[in-house]
């Protein structure tokens, strides 16, 4: 074993510009023993270039050229580009990591602070590695040291520069020990708040609060260890990644000690701490609810739920691999989810509403954050264009098992809504796009447009042939990397059919196709027509299903091969529908525009069932808000066919039925 | 219960279009005093099925004066309903529209909610009817059926249709178009009901 050498060359640099103390290496905290590293076999892929990946696919470049979106979104991505600056500066040779252990100290009666002790274990991929490098997530760097090799390192902005002399041959494994303390410094606020608060609720979460490798793409093993001092040690509780594997006081009573242990890859560690009860379900999956002792809600239903969304999820794709899963009640300033390895966080409300299928009860965000073991952590994003096998087969999951237990498409129904309505989609970039993370829409993008082309892709493939697909998808890159490409990939190799149409124009291709229907009956013939037209140079190929009313009361759905600018479709009917209605359960990611306006129940004629059918979609809004600040709201009652005309603009549809679109009716029927 | 004086109409703007939909004829104000009288005739209703136990519509015929007919479509057996509308058929040879009146009030206690209906000509010897019950507000966590409905158990009057008789004898059919009924309860769901047809008989009047 070679000595521990540091030689820190920003050490006048750090005392002149930020006046931070350096600290002995006794400050180190010490590591538990460092288990053998074990063999895993993985795919590699290179630290991503940030500015290779932006251009990725030449399509993307071209489009970006060719509108006036280059300009907007290259303001979107000013910040994004200093950074990239940053980081080449400091760019590292392609490295492994392969185990990370850390240690967290956390002083209750401090409020943003902790003092992190981080182990790597790192080898080589197939070069010698010169320098690495890592984000500087807490203020103050303490101390950096290898005991395998020599190093130099300095601070370059956020970043933790370190350079092996000479650098690190092929094959060999170093260590490094990285010890920071302080508050969290711009860069980690950015990725998950860490919370300190003194008093009954104590919160320390972060997903990289130590020092981290920069890019994303490597996976590892390791432990991490929280260590609590404090008036109250014993009140406190953990959750977090991996599995809670120890709990002990020290001997003196001063700390308490909890110890995660990670034996499957994971990108990320993450913990909360806080006055929590930990109450398990003692089921197969070791479901637990980690609740704060104040708010304890009723643990059984969610227990429950959880056992249910991991079976569903188990058979819609693989087995769940963690043997644990628990629920962390977050505060509700933490607004949403989280789903790191073997864990998710929820805000607290989410934990104690009702689900009645139509509110943003726990099983939307449960589902969601679940859905991210197996996509996302079972899986794991190649990079920052595949965020869709993240966030947006998360979505399609969570809304998927919703449909399935509430009998209601209400959850894919809001997200196509959303998408549609909220969208600029002169600017959107594709959902590969690295654009995606600094767009505005990254929500509407990356989970509800997300979620829809499943949804779609069920309604393509059939759902026997989808989940076939992503079970040997899971199978094939379980605890790898993967890109959208590989998705579909495996999904054409499985159902034997060429997908690629449809991954040009919903995954690589942004924006929607806008149909212009019309429909009616003719007697002569006995046939009901359908005709869908799309502008010319905008049209998408697509399947869309007619729903058609029969005067008995009963219904008779087609599927319309929609293609090209004009499509027409005739089908024989001795008696015209009561209705006919275009994708009613909006299957695909569509604007239907009236050909012929009032003409509410296709049937080809103005008349009174027009009025009659105008009534229901009346008094139904889907977007709220005074212009400026509008936000969207989806309504089953909504029938986009019933939105003549805007109120404020009569020429921009607001997502409002009322009086003004009433009045447009009156008129085209008394004409 | 025919009452085609403008105190029934829900508003002005109802009242001019209501106005807007007759011929134009009709809509000026001022009707020559001298104009022809109309033929001495009267006229009966028949074929009207009884009412049944299930949903039904048919007509019945109100008050008429002389060389006129008023006839009303009622309706028995329909529980709950949000809106309804039909599509008149008549023989305009033998009848000339001269008015019509929605007699259907979908609003019920409800202060809330509206009712709205049209008359539209469709063609010689069509007019379409709809109503329907309005509301604003609609919660997006709501019911499908939230804006409610009126219950329609009893005979009840949904619209009627003032002819003037063109002809002074002879039998003349009224029907209710093929494939323009309809009847929705308050969730949207289509209501099954009998629609039946008539037969006006014509008869000169003995001075």
């Amino acid at each position: 074993m070679k000595p521990a050498i540091s030689l820190n060359l920003s050490f006048i640099t750090t005392l002149l510009l930020a006046a931070l103390p350096l600290c002995s290496a006794n400050a180190a905290v010490p590591l538990p023993d460092l288990p053998p590293v074990p063999s895993v076999e993985r795919m590699q892929y290179a630290p991503p270039d940030l500015l290779s990946t932006w251009g990725a696919p030449e399509y993307l470049r071209a489009w970006a050229r060719s509108t006036a979106s280059l300009q907007k979104e290259a303001r979107n991505t000013a910040s994004m580009r200093s950074q990239q600056e940053t980081y080449n500066s400091v760019k590292p040779s392609v490295f492994d990591l392969l185990r990370v252990d850390t240690v967290i100290d956390i002083d209750l009666e401090q409020t943003d602070y902790l003092e992190v002790a981080t182990d790597y274990t790192l080898t080589t991929v197939d070069n010698p590695v010169g320098n690495i490098s890592f984000i500087r997530t807490l203020e103050e760097v303490v101390e950096v040291v290898s005991t395998t090799h020599l190093i130099t390192y300095n601070l370059t902005g956020d970043y933790i520069k370190i350079t092996f002399e000479p650098p690190l041959p092929l094959g060999e494994v170093a260590h490094l020990r990285i010890v920071a303390k302080g508050a969290p410094n711009s860069l980690g606020e950015s990725m998950l708040p860490t919370i300190r608060l003194k008093g009954d609720i104590w919160y320390a979460t972060h997903s990289r609060f130590m020092p981290m490798k920069n890019d994303n793409s490597d996976v590892f093993q390791g432990n991490m260890v929280l260590r609590v001092k404090g008036s109250e040690p014993t009140a406190c509780g953990a959750g977090g990644t991996g599995k809670l594997v120890d709990v002990r006081m020290e001997q003196d009573g001063s700390r308490k000690i909890f110890t995660f242990e990670h034996s499957h890859l994971t990108g990320l560690y993450a913990f909360a701490l806080s006055k929590f009860l930990r109450i398990e379900s003692g089921t197969k999956w070791n479901t637990a609810v980690v609740v704060n002792a104040f708010y304890e809600p009723s643990a059984g239903p969610l227990l429950g739920l959880m056992d249910d969304i991991l079976d569903s999820y188990s058979q819609w794709y693989h087995p769940y691999l963690w043997g644990k899963l628990d629920a962390v009640q977050m505060p509700n300033s933490f607004s949403g989810g989280f789903g790191p390895l073997s864990t998710i966080m929820c805000y607290q409300s989410s934990f104690a509403l009702d689900d009645d299928g139509g509110t943003y009860g726990p099983t939307q965000l449960f589902s969601h954050e679940i859905g991210h073991q197996w996509w996302g952590n079972m899986v794991e994003m190649a990079d920052e264009s595949s965020v869709y096998l993240s966030e947006g087969m998360a979505e399609f999951s969570s809304n998927l098992y919703f449909e399935k237990v509430f009998n209601s498409r209400w959850t894919f129904v809001s997200n196509n809504m959303a998408y549609i309505y909220t969208v600029n989609h002169d600017v959107e970039p594709s959902i590969i796009s690295p654009f995606v993370y600094n767009s505005q829409y990254y929500y509407q993008i990356a989970y509800q447009k997300g979620a829809c082309i499943g949804d779609m892709l069920r309604t393509e493939l059939g759902e026997e042939l989808l989940l076939d697909g992503l079970r040997v998808f899971m199978e094939r890159y379980a605890q790898n990397f993967a890109r959208v490409e590989d998705l579909f990939e495996v999904l054409e190799e499985v159902s034997g059919r060429s997908l690629q149409q449809f991954y040009d124009q919903w995954v690589l291709g942004r924006g929607h196709p806008r149909l212009f229907v019309a429909s009616g009956y003719n007697r002569e013939d006995q046939t009901t027509w359908l005709e869908i037209r799309q502008e010319p140079g905008t049209e998408f190929t697509l399947t869309l299903p007619v729903r058609l009313e029969l005067p008995d009361g009963t219904f008779q759905e087609v599927m319309v091969p929609v293609e090209g600018p004009v499509t027409t479709f005739s089908l024989p009917m001795e008696q015209p529908p009561v209705r006919v209605q275009f994708d009613h359960r909006r299957k695909q990611l569509r604007r239907l525009v009236p050909l012929v306006k009032g003409d509410l129940d296709g049937n080809g004629t103005l008349d009174g069932r027009d009025l009659v059918e105008f009534s229901f979609a009346y008094g139904t809004d889907i977007v709220y808000g005074s212009g400026t600040n509008n936000y969207f709201i989806p309504n089953w009652l909504y029938d986009e066919l019933a939105d003549f005309v805007g109120t404020a603009d009569p020429a921009k549809l607001d997502g409002m039925v009322n009086d003004s679109d009433y009045d447009v009716l009156m008129e085209r029927l008394l004409q | 219960m025919a009452d085609f004086s403008t105190t029934d109409m829900t508003g002005d703007q109802e009242e001019i279009r209501r106005a807007d939909n007759l011929p134009s004829d009709f809509a000026q104000p001022d009707v020559p005093q001298d104009e022809p009288a109309a033929p001495p005739a009267e006229a009966t209703l028949s074929d009207s099925a009884q009412g049944g136990e299930g949903p039904l519509v048919k007509f019945i015929q109100d008050a008429s004066e002389p060389g006129q007919v008023v006839v009303t479509v009622v309706a028995a057996n329909l529980g709950e309903v949000a809106g309804l509308a039909f599509t008149l058929a008549y023989d305009d040879q033998e009848l000339e529209l001269l008015d019509q009146l929605n007699a259907l009030d979908l609003e019920g206690s409800s202060s809330y909610a509206q009712t709205r209906f049209i008359f539209k000509p469709m063609g010689p010897g069509l007019v379409s009817f709809g109503v329907a019950r309005f509301c604003t507000g609609k919660s997006p966590w709501g019911p499908s059926d939230q804006c409610g409905g009126v219950k329609l158990n009893d005979e009840s009057p949904i619209a009627s249709f003032k002819f003037r008789l063109l002809a002074s004898s002879g039998t003349t059919p009224l029907s209710f178009k093929q494939g323009t009924t309809l009847i929705r309860r308050p969730n949207r769901e289509a209501v099954r009901a009998h629609f039946v047809n008539a037969v006006l008989a014509i008869q000169e009047v003995t001075p």
